[in-house]
């Protein structure tokens, strides 16, 4: 089975900023979705969050080609927040931030616990495998 | 101009062909890569590299700086601005 993974908009990002500088963890990541080795889940919370950025300094057309590509790629889900994550949500019992319960959730939605993030309360409070670098 | 170049395969079994490891090479073709295959009137087999989109390299976000916690602090605040 193919493994399956969720990013965060840091990673999002990563993908196409400068080869050189992209941490090795992520180039690796980078191969295996092209090769078909992994799938990555994008939730939408996470293109949401690297819309902000690139709007703001001006970049949203090279936002909209990047969309672009990930829409049109094999191996790159574009998960849409929707009831399926707030009935999981509820089965939380106590609190949590709501943008990374939504993100944690969406693990759970794809049974996966492998999360690419620099955020350790996706291991900490979640529990979830965290991929970071 | 756009060269041609050409070669004779033998077919093997279940129609096989070998593309030439000068070629695997030059288009970087690595094991598991996927290649497109089209099937002319001309009685001509196209094989082309598929290219997945994040193949590329062409550094959209250069000039763009990663982001920093102060912005992922800030762009949480802007989705959900009432969590504290």
């Amino acid at each position: 089975m193919i493994e399956k993974a969720v990013i965060d908009a840091q990673v999002l990002f990563y993908f196409h900023y400068e080869y050189q500088k992209i941490p090795l963890i992520l180039q690796q990541l980078k191969k295996k979705v092209i090769n078909g080795e992994i799938t990555v889940i994008l939730p939408t919370i996470a293109i949401a969050e690297l819309f902000w950025k690139m709007r703001r300094i001006g970049k949203t057309s090279v936002f909209k080609e990047a969309l672009n590509r990930w829409e049109s790629s094999e191996n790159i889900i574009i998960d849409d927040f929707n009831l399926e994550i707030i009935k999981l949500m509820l089965k939380n019992a106590k609190s949590h931030e709501l943008h990374d319960e939504i993100i944690a959730m969406t693990c759970k939605k794809y049974n996966t616990d492998i999360i690419y993030s620099k955020d350790k309360k996706f291991k900490e409070t979640f529990n979830l495998q965290l991929r970071s670098w | 101009m756009q060269m041609t170049e050409k070669i004779t395969q033998k077919v093997s079994s279940n129609g096989r062909i070998v593309i030439p490891k000068e070629w695997r090479d030059r288009l970087a073709i690595e094991d598991k890569n996927e290649v497109e295959m089209e099937l002319k009137d001309d009685k001509t087999i196209l094989i082309k590299k598929k290219t997945h989109p994040l193949e590329i390299e062409d550094n959209l976000f250069k000039g763009v700086a990663p982001f920093t916690e102060e912005e992922l602090d800030e762009v949480k605040r802007s989705l959900f601005p009432s969590e504290e």
